[in-house]
């Protein structure tokens, strides 16, 4: 046995040396520290040996592949560095690179972009990290109200910030209602969209995430109305799912709304009721209303003279329906198997 | 909250409508109402007393019940803790239809229950329906015929599940809220339960007085003395059915009245027995030293400082609207009491509620906040129901806040709802819609009335909020969408969605796959690329202690993806993807962004196998993209790799990664890796002028592609075998990844030719394949695997005459 390692360690090492190339590298690397190679083969053997020849044979064996294996990585680097870089053919294995693809997420906003913007909406985007006053205070929700004080709100340490205080992980969009009037300088008319990350401090499941995307709408004029905004929506999602949808609203509430509704989307996937639909029918989609006076100050545009709507809605959601993915933890995943199913 | 239909139908008489329709109907225009469940009474079950109570032979914990229905005698086992003889309980004769523990119905039969004949049984209130209480009998008042149906007493019912949306919460919280507005929807109107008229307020009765430390605490207090309540008198079975079918339990005529009013009209109270009381000095303070409670439920709370507390002579008697104490509590001898019935400050109650971690009904319902005039009107309630149950005596009243402040009127002008819905919707039905919701009209003019609301409705504050009354009740499906003229034209898409999308396509071409990470830093990974040595911005309340930093880089999040696709990305395959790349926001702490403390910075980050050539070629593609002038490159060693720091025109550009020997141990990765970062604000910065294309809503609607349907990721490991074969030179390859699939079947998930070779001249060739075999079912055995490739190679040597290497 003993001899057996040493004849197979010059051989190897002999054999390393005179690779010319990645693909000479591989077949060595095949035939010896390989799964099915000859420094495995022999190690495999060892099982049939004495307790003490075991040990010794088992301890100079590994060192021999430890060693053969770092003197192919060497080998590696310097075939590489040397060859003329044509991008993934660099690599131990001579194979062809192929195209990658995208992320779900994206080629649903992307989608959510197109169509929007088709429809004369103005792409607005600001920050994740929020202040106080714009994730609560300026949309109509003050200190005392129970939507402040609920535990799903991630809250930044002032100590890590130089004591800026109440800064606050986004949970939803709304924000960007009052931030994109001011930073873009809106006027009325005017209708933007701004989708983005938001964060809730919630357990995790397969439809709960901490971190997920929503989009924000917001249209202003002098007579932008409900019936305004059931056909910007109905069009909006029978354009995503290339479906003729219709859309109904029931009365709902959120603090920078009034009237304010949920809406919900005729299937498109069925007529008389799906898994997709939970055989209602109906899904649910987003949230909206018409925009409460006291926000619409907040973004110094006189209520009086001015009216519009506002929604939100769930990318993740969206993508989930449209790709049928059923675990919405999976677009965290960093797993190659799903983010190379979607283009 | 759940609602009872049988009480809703009794508050709205000639309410026609089923539970089911009730729901939708307050879910298109109310609040969202599903029913959650139904049960029915069997006429079969009959009202019977016990007459005598036997230990059962065989089972120590069962007894044999021998009961009377007035005419007959039958004896039945019975295991239940809490039946006495003489009791009055409800009996179920063999073939009666009970309810089992997941809500089933069951028939029921003679049963042997350890030896003995049981006849049918007597019922616990989830065998009837009624709750999940299985603890016990259900005990009936002792003056129930015997012999009757208890079908005639308690009526079959609908439960429905309202979720009452916060701004009505003030209100609906209640069963007579949801009568009103369920009157209002269908035209009917309400029918108010029975009061009876209080006497005029005092300030002290009989030397009971009540006050008030903080005014701010409570905007009203009321305490109602009772005395000579009688023993021995108990709550009526439809009282008693309700209660347990909305969730609570009958305990005393008392008690149960308080929680029978506070289902009822939305308000809480609670009742103190003053036999246990110190005093007669009761008084709503703030907690200040260290209180430790020991409430109804049995449990011992500690309020935090601030918190309201109901005290009696200094002794703490009950954690201020949400619960009661054991040393004050009101049972069945208790003869005079004292009850508090108050409106507290929402947020203290939502405060207090949350310090000691307990959620009652009544601290739900103060959190909400509720209007002091539902306190009058439910003081009336009660008096009326506690006299006529026990026979009590009221005594007097105490009211800290008698007069009650007509809500301010608010201006209306009836043409805004038409202007708000984008269709008419005439005054006529404004003014029938607010006049069935309980507003009262005056018309200044024509066009501006002025509104006064209905005293419990706290959510109406202005002109929108009554928009918004009328909306909704006149019915949001009423409104049709508009038609195209509001559309307004097309735009662009912002510069960067423009530019980003580029950078994508560009990536993606590359062979670049994208991935998304977290904006939490992950401890393990950044501590790889010596990230710990930034400052971070933190948070307070993080999902996890090694998740409390934002990241600083994109590195981290970018080797957690490539080290989970490892194994993919070390299969020996050709078109594997080998690089990942992300668009994502990094956070820093400055004061220069736009949030003060915190500089969101957007960067292009990648990873990829390969070599710095692999760095220099993104760069490259970067370059070429952004029309820009080559970039200045220096070269910095770092403990995990060599770090290539790009800028252009003097500034910071974007980093470049080739990771150490080292890192790459650690990722086990067994081929070399590169990574970079590159500024989004930097290449956009000197973004070329670009005319960003108008799509038209047409051009869009053309340019729609199939979604691919997601396939489940596979839930069991893959084995790889090679098959190397010497076959004639002119036998196709297809031919033989073909015969490899089907013999395979469903355990080969994939067949990839790695080697193909011949000799001119040779009339045979060698190929080799990886076969990769998989269950979609289960973790395949070696001895398994080797069978069907043992099978593969037969059949390879049959087909194409081949010999196996």
């Amino acid at each position: 046995m003993e001899q057996q390692l040493e004849e197979l360690s010059k051989k190897a090492n002999g054999e390393l040396s005179s690779c010319e190339d990645a693909q000479a590298l591989e077949a060595w690397r095949v035939a010896y520290i390989g799964r099915s190679g000859a420094v495995s083969e022999l190690l495999r053997g060892i099982k049939d040996l004495s307790d003490e020849d075991k040990r010794v044979i088992g301890k100079n064996g590994n060192a021999l592949r430890r060693e053969l294996e770092e003197r192919y990585q060497e080998k590696l680097h310097v075939l590489e560095k040397a060859s003329s870089g044509r991008g993934v053919q660099a690599t131990s294995y001579d194979l062809e690179a192929g195209v990658g693809h995208l992320h779900p997420l994206t080629l649903t906003m992307s989608r959510v972009h197109e169509i929007f913007a088709s429809l004369g909406f103005i792409i607005a985007d600001g920050p994740e990290v929020e202040e106080a006053k714009f994730n609560f205070d300026l949309l109509n929700i003050p200190a005392e109200h129970p939507a402040r004080g609920e535990g799903d709100t991630f809250m930044v340490d002032p100590l890590s910030v130089n004591g800026a205080e109440g800064l606050v992980l986004r949970t939803q969009t709304s924000p960007m209602q009052i931030r994109s009037v001011e930073a873009m300088r809106l006027h009325p008319p005017f209708s933007v969209i701004a989708p983005g990350r938001v964060f809730r401090k919630e357990k995790v499941d397969a439809t709960h995430e901490s971190t997920f995307y929503q989009f924000e709408g917001l249209s202003v004029s002098e007579t932008t109305s409900i019936a305004d905004f059931k056909f910007i929506i109905e069009t909006f999602f029978s354009t995503f799912f290339n479906a003729e949808v219709t859309i109904r609203l029931r009365p709902s509430y959120f603090p920078f709304v009034e009237p304010g509704f949920e809406v919900d989307m005729s299937c498109p996937f069925c007529k008389t009721g799906c898994k997709v639909c939970k055989y209602s029918k109906w899904i649910e989609v987003m949230g909206a209303g018409m925009v409460h006076p006291n926000v619409l100050k907040n973004m110094n545009i006189d209520p009086e003279k001015y009216q519009g709507f506002a929604f939100g809605g769930a990318i993740d959601r969206l993508a989930m329906i449209q790709y049928g993915i059923n675990d919405i933890r999976l677009f965290w995943s960093g797993d190659v198997r799903f983010l190379r199913q979607f283009s | 909250m759940k609602l009872s239909t049988n009480w809703i139908k009794e508050l709205v008489p000639g309410l026609q409508l089923s539970g089911l329709e009730i729901a939708e109907l307050l879910t298109n225009h109310s609040f969202e109402t599903v029913v959650e469940h139904q049960y029915v009474i069997d006429p079969a079950i009959t009202v019977a007393q016990i007459l005598k109570l036997e230990q059962h032979p065989n089972a120590d914990r069962l007894r044999l019940a021998t009961i009377t229905d007035g005419e007959n005698e039958i004896r039945v086992v019975c295991g239940a803790p809490n039946i006495s003889e003489g009791d009055v309980v409800p009996y179920s004769p063999p073939g009666t239809k009970v309810y089992d523990e997941d809500g089933k119905l069951f028939e029921l039969s003679v049963a042997k229950i350890r030896g003995v004949e049981s006849p049918g049984m007597l019922n616990s209130a989830r065998e009837l329906g009624l709750s999940n209480d299985h603890g016990g009998i259900f005990l009936l008042p002792k003056d129930t015929p015997l012999g009757t149906k208890l079908s005639e007493y308690i009526a079959g019912d609908t439960l429905l599940e309202a979720d009452i949306l916060p701004d009505r919460a003030h209100d609906c919280l209640s069963h007579i809220g949801v009568a009103r507005e369920v009157a209002a929807l269908t035209k009917l109107s309400v029918q108010e339960p029975e009061t009876m008229e209080l006497p005029e307020a005092s300030e002290q009765v009989d030397g009971w007085n009540v006050r008030i430390e903080n005014p701010a605490s409570a905007s009203r207090v009321m305490g109602i003395v009772f005395e000579g309540a009688q023993e021995g008198a108990e709550t009526p079975i439809v009282m008693q059915a309700r209660l347990l079918s909305l969730g609570a339990r009958p305990i005393n005529p008392i008690v149960d009245c308080t929680n029978y009013v506070m289902f009822e009209y939305g308000q809480p109270s609670h009742a103190y027995d003053q036999a246990k009381l110190q005093g007669k000095n009761i008084a709503v303070t703030e907690t200040k030293s260290e209180v430790l409670f020991s409430a109804l439920n049995g449990k011992l709370y500690q309020p935090a400082h601030g918190d309201l507390l109901i005290e009696c002579e200094g002794e703490t008697i009950g954690l201020a609207g949400i619960v009661g104490g054991t040393s004050s509590q009101v049972d069945n001898a208790t003869n005079n009491i004292f009850l508090e019935v108050a409106t507290f400050n929402a947020f203290a109650i939502q405060q207090a509620s949350a310090h000691i971690g307990l959620r009652t009904e009544a601290a739900s319902r103060f959190s909400k906040g509720i209007s002091p005039v539902v306190a009058g009107v439910a003081s009336s309630r009660l008096a009326q129901l506690i006299i006529s149950l026990t026979g009590a005596q009221m005594r007097g009243v105490i009211d800290t806040n008698p007069e009650m402040q007509t809500p301010k009127p608010i201006m209306f002008r009836p043409a805004r709802v038409s202007a708000y819905a984008g269709t008419e919707i005439s005054a006529d039905i404004s003014e029938d819609i607010l006049m069935r919701l309980g507003f009262s009209i005056e018309k200044a003019s024509e066009d501006q009335w002025e509104i006064i609301a209905p005293a419990q409705r706290l959510d109406i504050l202005g002109e929108h909020d009554l928009i918004d009354e009328v909306v909704r009740v006149h019915g949001l499906s009423v409104i049709a969408e508009s038609d195209i003229a509001m559309q307004a034209p097309a735009v662009a898409v912002s510069d960067e969605v423009y530019w980003m999308h580029q950078v994508r396509e560009k990536l993606v071409e590359l062979g670049f796959t994208e991935t998304y990470s977290y904006s939490f830093e992950d401890e393990v990974f950044a501590t790889l690329v010596n990230s710990e040595i930034h400052p971070h911005v933190e948070l307070l309340n993080p999902m996890a202690p090694e998740l409390k930093k934002l990241r600083y880089s994109m590195l981290p999040g970018l080797l957690s993806a490539m080290i989970t696709s490892r194994d993919e990305m070390h299969r020996d395959k050709n078109g594997v993807e080998r690089a990942l790349f992300e668009i994502g926001r990094v956070y820093h702490v400055g004061d220069t962004g736009v949030v003060p403390g915190v500089i969101e910075r957007k960067v292009i980050a990648g990873i990829s196998v390969g070599s710095e050539d692999r760095l220099q070629e993104v760069m490259d593609a970067f370059v070429a993209q952004y029309n820009l002038a080559p970039l200045d490159v220096r070269e910095v060693e770092k403990p995990f790799g060599k770090c290539l720091q790009y800028s252009y025109a003097g500034e910071f550009f974007g980093i470049g990664y080739v990771f150490s020997a080292e890192l790459l141990k650690k990722m086990k990765y067994r081929m070399p890796v590169v990574a970079f970062e590159v500024s989004v604000a930097a290449l956009m910065k000197h973004a070329p002028d670009v005319e960003i294309p108008v799509r038209s809503l047409q051009e869009v609607r053309d340019n729609f592609k199939m979604p691919n349907q997601f396939m489940e990721l596979p839930k069991f490991p893959s084995v790889f075998r090679d098959i190397s074969i010497l076959v004639p030179s002119d036998t196709g390859v297809d031919a033989v990844e073909s015969a490899i699939d089907q013999v395979g079947g469903e355990l080969v998930v994939d067949v990839d030719v790695f080697d193909e070779f011949s000799q001119d001249g040779d009339d045979t060739k060698s190929l080799a394949f990886h076969v990769e075999y998989r269950s979609p079912d289960r973790t395949l055995t070696d001895k398994e695997i080797s069978e069907i490739h043992k099978k593969i190679e037969h059949a390879l040597k049959h087909q194409f005459s081949a010999e196996i290497r």
